[in-house]
């Protein structure tokens, strides 16, 4: 089965903006995403920002974490979760 | 209470004012005065019940929590020494430390405790490590004092600890590719405290937000300032400090009065945290240091949030503040070139040193060389590093040289211009690149490794690490990624991986960083 399409999207600006050069392959749907420091504080801001955006969704204060935003999976059942379409 | 100088007002205040708050989590558990003295005494009986003696180094490897203080304070009680680790950094990275600084015992909890307890049986090192089930709160400290089963005596403590011996070891990135510690003797902190109590009249009302974490010195003001001042402290764990939207919301509605971070926490609360919408409430003086703080960021928070004081202060780890530069309302944002450093704190001589040996003249750069009270005594266990860190004059005056790049202009003011060697500041925290070099190199796959940085168009410092191959198998940036969460801080990690057959050499031999750090490895 493909990825869905909002998995697709962050994969793409995660790659794009925090890993240049990088095979898309080397990205899984599973590949912790902030434990690794692929994402760090900062970058975690921005793909919230870019979240927010694309989907016209609204993340609150306690939701920029772990929990909710690690693997390109968490990040899709969270957008989908604010009633995002991917 | 002891006779560590730095917990009189500790006791002062649990004896006068026992209830009032000293310490408030996140969650909203509050600690008093009275209660967290109390702490300390029983946690201090209980070190020296398992053979903490004077001078001891105690690691305290606990999140942000009332616990990691009431340890920090039971450590200092005994005449121990307090070495703050990063519970969110590698194991292997806080072992070394340890080991480094030849800890008697590690006070640690969670799950990252457990991992450093495995880490630490696995180097054979000979230490305590005492694992508190639960953290937050006081709980688990109270857990463990009652384990523990030492009987309380209220005894009292020994001799008044000497103004020089050490409070505690702040390892920073060392050059020669392993973290290096800085000891931090009473007396500088003392200094360091009189010097903030002065400028900036602290008083019970006030709230300060503790941000930086421990093992960061920015914390000696969050902790002792406080402290002296029967102040409250609202203590910003790992689930909080990197969330600009908590923290903005968190400065009205908690009703903080003072804040000192980095400007990268700041910057970050402008960009992700609506600042600009938000009430700054109480709000009356807002400190930062540890990097450069770029004026466009600078102008917009000092307009959204008009009303409090804003100061820039210097000083690198091993010296703490030592000049300050109050934001006048008038500052003219356009006009000047950068944020000055400002002029020497009290009780401070700065020196710009040309780079012939004599007194630098105004506008002219040269390195910035210290004479400060605050100080430290040297690097723990290197007396080659502490030789060339710290140089007496012909009056015995102790000088450190900073490393540090600053002019002094005709009004006497000081202006900072960045670094003589290799060491680099990326969001307030300092990187010895060497220090990243030395933890890529044991990569299998990897041959040579060099690190550059370039500043890019938001004006973050970007690491980037050249690599060349051991043999034809090329590891992905992620698999490098997570090698390096496993050896590093996250704060370390390079943001770019560049693989390279070889690396471009100067006509001298040596790797040509300049040719490597103008590059774009993206492209």
């Amino acid at each position: 089965m493909s990825d869905s399409a909002i998995v697709e999207a962050a994969r793409q600006f995660i790659l794009d903006r925090f890993l240049p050069g990088e095979a898309a392959g080397a990205l899984t749907p599973t590949t912790p995403l902030i434990s690794t420091g692929i994402l760090d504080s900062l970058s975690v801001l921005e793909l919230v920002t870019f979240l927010e955006n694309r989907y016209s969704i609204e993340f609150a204060a306690h939701e920029v974490d772990r929990a909710h935003l690690d693997t390109l999976v968490a990040i899709e059942s969270t957008v989908r979760q604010k009633g995002g379409r991917g | 209470m002891s006779g560590n100088a730095l917990l009189v007002a500790l006791a002062e205040h649990a004896r006068s004012s026992p209830d009032a708050v000293f310490l408030v989590e996140m969650d909203g558990r509050t600690t008093t005065y009275g209660a967290l003295a109390s702490l300390a005494t029983r946690i201090a009986e209980t070190l020296r019940e398992f053979g903490v003696r004077p001078g001891d180094r105690v690691g305290v490897h606990l999140r942000k929590s009332v616990d990691a203080v009431a340890a920090i304070c039971g450590i200092l009680h005994a005449e121990g020494i307090y070495v703050p680790l990063d519970a969110a950094a590698p194991a292997a990275r806080s072992a070394s430390i340890l080991v480094d600084c030849g800890a008697r015992a590690v006070l640690t909890g969670g799950p990252s405790g457990e991992v450093l307890r495995q880490e630490l049986a696995a180097l054979d090192a000979a230490m305590q490590v005492h694992l508190l089930t639960g953290v937050g709160g006081g709980a688990g400290i109270q857990e463990w004092l009652v384990q523990s089963g030492v009987p309380v005596t209220g005894t009292q403590g020994g001799h008044p600890t000497s103004p020089d011996s050490a409070a505690c070891i702040l390892y920073t990135s060392g050059s020669t590719g392993g973290p290096k510690g800085v000891v931090i003797p009473v007396r500088a902190v003392e200094s360091f405290v009189q010097w903030a109590i002065a400028s900036f009249a602290p008083n019970p009302c006030d709230r300060v937000a503790s941000h930086a974490p421990f093992h960061f010195d920015l914390s000696i003001f969050d902790l002792f300032v406080p402290m002296r001042a029967g102040a409250s402290v609202l203590l910003l764990d790992d689930s909080v400090v990197a969330n600009p939207r908590l923290l903005v919301e968190c400065i009205a509605s908690r009703g903080i009065t003072i804040w000192y971070s980095t400007p990268t926490t700041l910057r970050m609360l402008l960009d992700h945290g609506r600042l600009e919408e938000t009430p700054s409430g109480a709000l009356r003086l807002v400190l930062f240091a540890g990097e450069v703080f770029p004026l466009p960021q600078l102008r917009r928070l000092t307009r959204a949030w008009p009303a409090p004081r804003y100061c820039n202060l210097y000083g690198p780890t091993e010296t703490n503040v030592v000049t300050w530069f109050e934001v006048p309302p008038d500052f003219d944002f356009d006009r000047e070139p950068s944020l000055p450093i400002g002029e020497p704190c009290a009780g401070v001589i700065v020196m710009v040193e040309a780079d012939c040996g004599g007194m630098a003249g105004a506008g002219e750069v040269g390195e910035l060389l210290i004479c400060s009270p605050t100080t430290m005594t040297g690097y723990w266990n290197r007396p080659d590093l502490t030789a060339r860190a710290l140089q007496k004059d012909s009056q015995e005056r102790l000088w450190y040289k900073t490393g540090d790049l600053a002019s002094r202009d005709e009004r006497g003011v000081l202006h900072f211009h960045g670094r003589r060697d290799r060491m680099i500041k990326r969001r307030g925290y300092r990187i010895e690149l060497a220090e990243i070099e030395a933890a890529l190199s044991h990569h299998p796959q990897l041959g040579a490794v060099v690190t550059s940085t370039r500043v890019d168009s938001r004006g973050q410092t970007v690491i980037v690490a050249h690599v060349t191959l051991r043999g034809a198998e090329r590891p992905s940036v992620v698999d490098l990624k997570k090698y390096c969460s496993a050896h590093l801080p996250l704060w370390m990690i390079p943001d770019q991986f560049e693989v390279l057959h070889s690396f471009p050499m100067t006509s001298t031999g040596k790797v040509d960083l300049q040719s490597l750090g103008t590059r774009d490895p993206g492209s």
